[in-house]
Order: C-alpha cells, then structure tokens, then sequence
C-alpha cells in the first residue's frame, strides 16, 4: 500500500504536468491535421479529411521533407566527426589542469545568442565576408552555408556528452587493451567506441532534433532553400491542419529516431 | 591508450583548429559591435564606439535580460521538482509503461520547437485562457521552458541515483527515519551537485530558447531573445543587438565559472 | 515497444481524454457567423458592431505593429512617441512587433492585441475571420486630416463600413547596383525574363504576396491572359504567374524578408537587382552602396497600412485613443520619417525633421501612387468584380508559393 502511495507522489505532478500540459496540447494539435479550413478567413474547420497527409505525399513536400533529413543527418554526422576526437583530446591528451578551461571554452558560445551567432555566418559566409577573404572562396548562402552553420550552432551539445564518456571510461579498460598488445587503433575501435555509442547517440538526439525543426537559421543563411521548419511556419497561419499534418511528419520522424536511438542505451545518456 | 607523440600533436592541432571555428564567429561579432556600418559590412569600413553608448542608454535589453533571468529561474525551479519526483519514481520503483516515461519526458525537447510551441499557443488560447483566466505572458513562458527543462533535471539527478544505488536511504529507513527525513537528511544532501549542475544548463537552455518563446510570450513579455529577434533584423537596432550578445558572451563566464566551482570534480557527469 | 494489456488500456483512456480536451480545445474554429452580412463579391463578414462612444480609459493598451512603428524609447530614448501619450492618456502601452503580415494574423487571433498595424493582405482575413471589428471614424479626431486616397479602400472597408484608420503607405520599387546594372533598368523585365548579366543576383520578396508583383508584371507583358487586378487570378492566370516566377527561381540569389538581409546582400553584390523598399534603399545610400530604387514603367506592388481594433479587445477606449494619437500630424510624421514611408496624415508633411521626406517618399503625389496596386488579400470572389469565373484565395497562393520556393 505504502509502495503504491509513494509511487503516486512522485509520479503524480511528473505526469500530470508531462501528460495534460504536454502530450495534451500535441494532441489538439494533431487531431487539427484532419481537419479543414476555411478558405477565406483561414480559420480552422472540424471536418474530417486525409487531404492534408496526402498532400504531404506529394513530390513538393515530399522533396521538402528529404531535404531536411539530408541536413539533419549531415550536422549530426559532421558534429559526431568533430566532438568525438576534439573530446578525446579534451579527456585524455591535454593536461589535466587545462580541462576545466577546455570545458568552459565549449559551454561558452552556448551563452552568445543563437540569432547572433547565426547572423554572424552571415558576416562568415557573404562574398569577402571573414570566410572568402581567408580563404580566397565561399560555398555562399545555401545547403552548406547552413549545414555548416547548424553544425557550429549544436557542436556544444554533441561534445558535452562524448566528452563525459571519455572521463568515465576507466584508464584501466586502455591499458588492459594495450597490455594485451592492442595498438591504439584497435583499442580506439574495440574499447573506446563501444562505451562512446550511447553518448554519441545522446549526443545526436540534440543535433538531429535541432536541425530537423530548425527555420530561423535558415531563413538567415539559407539563400532560396526551403526546410520543414519554414514550410510549417509559413502555413501555420494559413493553414494550420496542414501545418500540423507538416508537424505530425517531424514528429513521426523523430519519434522513429528516439526509439531507434533508445536501443543503444542513449536515452539514459542524455 | 598509450598514444605516440605524432597522434598526439595530431589531435592537438585537431582541437586548436576546432576552437577557432567555435571562437571566429565570436570574434566576428565582437568586432562588429564596433563597425561603424549599420549594417555591419565586412571589413567594417571604420571603428565607433556609438553602438556601446546606445546599448548603455538603452532600457529594452535590460528590461528583456530581467524578463529572461526571471522566466529561467521559474522555469528551472519547476524543472527541478518535477524532474526530481520523475527520476526517484524511475529509480525507486518497478511499474508498467516505465519505459513509455523514459521517451516523453525526453519528447519536450526532441521535437521540433515549433511543434511544441504551436501546441502549447493553442492551449493558452483555448483552455488557460478562457477556463482559468490565464493570457500568453511570463508564467505561459516559464510553463513551456519548464516543460522541455524537465529532462535536464531529470537525466542528471538519474544518473547520480544510479551510481548511489538506495543503500544509505535503506540504512535510514532502518533507523527508523520517515521517508521525507530520509529525503531532507540523505537523499537531498548527495542530490545537491548534480541538481545544481542541472539548474545551471536548465537555464542557460531556457535563456537562449527562442521558437517556443515565441508562441508562448505575451505582449508584455519580452524575453531577451525575443528582443534580439525584434531588432536584429532592423539597420538601426542590429549594431547594438551585436553589443548586447558580447555583453552576454562576458556575462556568461558567471554561469560557467559557477559550474565549474560547484560542479567541480563532477563536471563530467553534468548531463544535457 | 513492448505493449502489455494494462499498458494498451492505458493507451484508450489517453486517448479518449485527449480527444475530449480537443472537442473542448478548439474554440478558434468557430465557423463564420450566420448573421453575418455578405459583400458585394459574396464576401461573409461576421456581424460586429463599432464602438459607439468611448469611455473611461481601460489603463493599457496591447499593440501589434510592424517593427519601427510604435517606439516607446527602450531602444533609443530619442525615439520615443509613446511616453508622452502614457502619461496624458493613463493608457500604459505594450507594444509586441511582428515580421510577416502571416505572423500578424496569427498573433492578432490569439484575441490578446487591443489594436494592430496591418497590411493590406492581412486586413481582409482579420475582417472575415471576426479578429477586428468596425471602427467608429467620428471617435478619431484626426481621421479627418487623412489623405482622402487612402479612405474607405476595399483592403479597409467593406461594403462603406470603415475597419481602420490608415497609417501610411509606400511602393514596392526596383533596386538596382548603378555600378553593375547597365543600363539602368526601367521595368520588371529585369528581374523577370530579361535578367542577362544579372543572372544568380536577383532578389525578390520572400513571402506568397510576391505573386502579385508576377501577376503585375504580366498584366503588360502578357496582356492576353487578361490580368485586370494583380489580386485577383484566376487559376490559369496564377499558373501563368507561378510559371513566371519558377523560371525566376533559377536567376534568385536569395529571397529576402527582413531588411538587413536585403541591405547588406546589396552592399556585398551578392545580390544586384531586386525588389525593395524606400526605406531600405535610403539605408543602402546611406551607408554607401551605389544602388539606386525606382518605380518601373508597369507601376508596383505596395502597402497602405491600416490602425484596426480587435474584436476581443477589453481595451477599446484606449485602443482609439492610441490610434487617434499615432495619426495625429506630428507623431505620424515622426514614425513616418524613422520607418521610411509615406505619411497618411495630410498634416505630417508639416511636421517632418527632414523638409523633403513628403517629397522623398512621394507623400502628396497622387499620380505617382496611382501606379501603386497597394496590397490587398486575394479571396475566391474575384476582386476585379468578373463572377463568371472564381478566383484563387490567398491559402491557394502560399501553397503556389512552397512549390515555388521548392521547385
């Protein structure tokens, strides 16, 4: 009895909180991708229809939704190269008395405003901006101008957790490899990425959700390319079920994602 | 892992590189919050000091960073409960659809934010607002932060559960001590770092949060990202939104330096 | 997932709560009233009565404006036309900006805002949806000194019942680099079919009201599709229009939407041609870049902006006190110098810092905006008056516009 009585207090405000605010206001949300609207005043109409998903189906968003994929997979992929040997370096190379500085050096741009650092890729990437004048070209306002943003946007929320990982893989794990004549590279391979994947996998939760749903960085560096993130805001006033059937695919997506993710263990790991 | 000295030089220029693509962009911004071009074009064609004089004079950004500073702390005190009560109740307790909880409380921040804020503006407009009286403002800002919040809390008091194990909580009860005496005496006091390493990141993710933000505040809250959107994008306002981000770039030395004080050996294990 | 059976029927009970909360959840939908009373091109409007007197002030007022419209001097304590009216009115004003006329409407229905700055293609889906109400004009004092070429306008009245009070107005013009484009172009042509050199250095408009400039621009150049009214398309004239604009896509650098984009786009020559606003050609001379604006031979597209009153507003007296006061000759002619653009009130002309801006902006000259199709909201009741044939409405626009962007 007193199992079930505590069990309740502690779950109870979670959950409710979680559960009506939450999974509650989702919920209208997509029962509105059904629903239909007028087509003057734009306002929502409750009448059954599949028009918006099958809409979603056709090659235009279906384009759209292939395209924010490819982003999202990129950065995260991109992030995933980066933080793993920058984390490593962090960990386990520099000099234990830098880490700390090391740690902060990563959290910091984490306080410069989002807008302005993505506005500062504009100054990065424009012809002679800081990019073209360095290195004589620039990939301009496009794909890459905005994969590569993305990237430097989350880069903090890829190398936080890989970096934990390394702190809490036990020195003796390495020297066991080693001792049992492993090079560095097999013991990198066989040692250290197994006990890495749950963190990268934390890891990629923030960067594949970040870019997925992302519109502002977009729409600041993203010369004429057109995301999920700013097809859903440019029909949300016009047309909010379609903007929710819009939203009910990045859902399913991630949903697929977290599942998938899950199995490594990363959920525990973010 | 014994490594040679050319992999370590290696990795060493790796990192260097790897924080001047994190700190240009910085620098850029810097140096632009001096650009005498109002539309901060580069190579800026001559340096003032006029940007720095307007954000002093200016009461929005203050305003903004107090409305900010405000609807993180709201935000991370009921993440903190809530996400507290979620993961003792995980930790402590065997029961159906554990598994289910584990994936919602992470879903607030794995979805889209416009998604989520899309559905929290429709609930302010049709349940808070017309059943409790409640418009858009600061408490609805603090409602969807706390919401996506909860799991930062969440995940770093979980993993201090873990590595404990209920051994001294099961020593107290022994004693004969309630189970609030046991949480006020044992289980708060071994909590305590790694709750505050999870307000510090829950706030510094509800800080910088814009998207939700934006469907969540009302006319008379203003956050300071909000702000930063207003005037980013006007010629007259955006050299001094660049004079407010180095602003909060210096700032944020306080919250980080914090961490690593109160975090200090467990830096490592704070987790997103 | 693993599912057990408790675990299912929890599932049920989620989800019948959750359907409830919907049923009980969307009170936006409800449907247009009917008592409303229909306009001439079967438009619906729901039946909301004016303000017939105003009362005691309420002590604050909600405000929704385009950004630079309402500074109250917390970004620049020069720039403040809003404390002085606080204080003599007891109104305390809460001014929240929006970037899109899309993002205006979406903000105005959440019933919160007293009073908002929209454009034309906003003013006709506030009217319709109920978001604002008739607007009493006796209760406006300076209503009176507005230019009579703005009044009673079909993007602020419907059948001679006024909805807002104009605020100002401008063209959306040509902007080209003087030192890149030559000869310096006098139609649309160059953005459109005639880009030549220009090619991947064109900008234009990011938002599906872009069509009209399209549809503008055909009306000329391909006068047998019959275009009479840039707002009012048939479906074979917007696939005309959306052709147009697709083979443009190819010539686009980027699309712009917010100002500072456009201004340094312009400045570094990523972009050369494009359209603009007045105001934002001023900063580009301003700081420099050789460009130059103009109003091409086939007229433009352009705003007049219009002061409405929410319907839900618990504000109302201060609302008209606000507006009365934003109108008023001096304050609209300080908010049409910092914005760059056209006052509406005849009166501001007097009242300018720079003695020209009226000139500048082409304030009392009627001919020039009578080339200006100011923007207006596209509906199925074809705005030209043709009934023999339906029209396409502005949510059919903004999907032409996604394929556009995507093609």
């Amino acid at each position: 009895m007193r199992h079930r009585a505590g069990l309740a207090a502690l779950l109870g405000p979670p959950m409710l909180w979680l559960v009506v605010v939450y999974l509650g206001a989702l919920a209208v949300i997509f029962a509105t991708a059904f629903w239909t609207t007028d087509p003057f005043t734009n306002l929502v109409l409750r009448t059954f229809t599949l028009e918006n998903f099958r809409e979603l189906l056709t090659p235009t968003y279906l384009g759209i939704i292939g395209r924010t994929l490819l982003i999202a997979v990129l950065v995260t992929v991109l992030c995933m190269v980066i933080a793993i040997p920058f984390a490593f370096f962090m960990a386990r190379v520099a000099p234990r008395r830098y880490r700390g500085l090391l740690l902060a050096a990563v959290l910091v741009p984490l306080w410069a405003s989002y807008l302005v650092k993505a506005y500062a890729w504009r100054t990065m990437l424009q012809p002679e901006g800081v990019i073209d004048s360095t290195f004589g070209a620039t990939p301009g306002f496009g794909l890459t101008a905005v994969v590569l943003t993305l990237t430097y946007l989350w880069l903090p929320y890829m190398v936080l957790p890989v970096y934990a990982a390394f702190e809490r893989l036990p020195e003796s794990h390495l020297e066991a490899s080693a001792d049992l004549g492993g090079r560095p590279w097999t013991t990198f391979r066989r040692v250290v990425l197994p006990s890495l994947l749950p963190a990268v996998a934390a890891g990629s939760v923030f960067t594949f959700s970040l870019s997925l749903g992302d519109y502002i960085a977009v729409q600041i560096i993203g010369g004429k390319l057109q995301v999920l993130g700013t097809a859903v805001l440019q029909n949300i006033t016009l047309d909010l079920p379609f903007a929710a059937a819009l939203g009910t695919a990045s859902v399913v997506i991630m949903v697929l994602y977290l599942l998938a993710v899950r199995r490594t263990g990363a959920l525990e790991n973010l | 892992m014994r490594l040679g000295r050319g992999a370590k030089l290696a990795l060493t220029a790796f990192a260097t590189v790897v924080l001047t693509f994190v700190y240009v962009p910085l620098l850029v911004v810097g140096v632009n919050s001096f650009n005498s071009d109002r539309t901060f074009g580069w190579p800026p064609p001559g340096f003032t000091t006029k940007w720095w004089e307007a954000a002093l004079q200016a009461q929005g950004p203050r305003d903004a960073l107090l409305t900010s500073v405000k609807a993180g702390l709201g935000a991370t005190a009921i993440a903190l409960v809530l996400g507290t009560l979620l993961a003792l109740a995980l930790a402590r307790y065997d029961f159906f659809g554990k598994h289910a909880v584990s994936i919602l409380v992470v879903l607030p921040i794995a979805l889209p934010g416009i998604v989520t804020g899309v559905a929290l503006q429709s609930v302010i407009q049709n349940v808070l607002g017309p059943v409790f009286g409640i418009g858009a403002g600061l408490f609805t800002i603090i409602v969807g932060h706390a919401t996506f919040c909860i799991v930062i809390a969440f995940n770093n008091v979980t993993a201090r559960l873990r590595r404990l194990g209920g051994s001294l909580e099961q020593a107290s009860a022994d004693l004969g001590a309630r189970p609030f005496t046991t949480f006020r005496r044992v289980t708060f006091p071994l909590l305590r770092s790694s709750l505050l390493a999870g307000a510090l990141l829950a706030f510094a993710l509800s800080f910088d949060e814009i998207v939700v933000t934006t469907f969540t505040a009302g006319p008379e809250s203003q956050t300071l990202p909000i702000w930063i959107f207003n005037n980013l994008f006007r010629p007259n306002q955006a050299p001094v939104v660049n004079v407010v981000a180095v602003v909060l770039i210096v700032l944020s030395v306080i919250p980080v330096w914090l961490a690593q004080r109160l975090g200090g050996a467990d830096a490592a294990e704070s987790r997103l | 997932m693993r599912t057990s059976k408790k675990s299912l029927r929890g599932t049920v009970g989620t989800v019948a709560a959750v359907a409830v909360l919907a049923l009980a959840g969307c009170g936006s939908s409800t449907p247009t009233t009917p008592g409303g009373s229909a306009a001439p091109g079967g438009m619906q409007v729901p039946d909301l009565k004016a303000l017939d007197k105003l009362g005691t002030p309420e002590g604050q007022v909600n405000v929704l404006a385009w950004p630079g419209y309402v500074e109250d001097g917390s970004n620049d304590p020069k720039v403040d036309w809003v404390s002085d009216f606080e204080k003599s009115s007891g109104c305390t004003v809460n001014v929240k900006t929006f970037g899109t006329s899309d993002e205006a409407v979406q903000l105005m229905r959440t019933g919160q805002y007293d009073t908002v700055s929209a454009s034309g293609d906003a003013t006709l889906r506030l009217i319709a949806a109920g978001d604002v109400e008739p607007v009493n004009t006796s209760l406006i004092p300076n209503y009176a000194d507005i230019f009579d070429a703005l009044k009673m306008k079909p993007w602020n009245s419907v059948n001679g019942v006024a909805y807002g009070i104009p605020h100002g107005r401008g063209a959306n013009l040509l902007m080209y680099r003087t030192d890149l484009v030559k000869p310096a172009p006098d139609s649309w042509a160059a953005v459109f079919d005639q880009v030549g050199a220009q090619k991947g250095k064109v900008t234009a408009y990011d938002s599906p009201i872009y069509i009209a400039d399209a549809a503008l621009y055909l009306m000329t150049a391909k006068p047998e599709l019959g275009i009479k009214d840039p707002y009012a398309l048939d479906e074979k004239q917007l696939a005309a229009a959306v052709d147009l604009l697709k083979a443009q896509k190819a010539n686009i650098s980027e699309y712009w939407s917010d100002y500072l984009k456009e201004v340094q786009a312009f400045k570094n020559g990523s972009t050369t041609i494009g359209t603009t606003w007045q105001v934002i050609a001023n900063v580009a001379q301003g700081e420099k870049a050789p460009v130059e604006a103009v109003l091409p031979k086939e007229g433009a597209t352009g705003w007049s902006d219009t002061w409405m009153v929410g319907a839900k507003s618990k504000n109302k007296t201060c609302a008209y006190k606000f507006i009365d006061h934003i109108v008023s000759p001096k304050v609209n002619a300080q908010i049409a110098e910092y914005f760059g653009e056209a006052p509406a009130n005849k009166k501001a002309c007097a009242e300018t810092a720079d003695p020209n801006h009226c000139k500048v902006f082409h304030a009392e000259d009627e001919a020039y905006f009578s080339k200006v199709r100011y923007w207006n909201t596209p509906i199925t009741a074809c705005l030209d008056g043709r009934t023999d044939v339906k029209c396409t409405d502005y949510a059919t626009w903004t999907k032409a516009w996604t394929e556009i962007r995507n093609s």
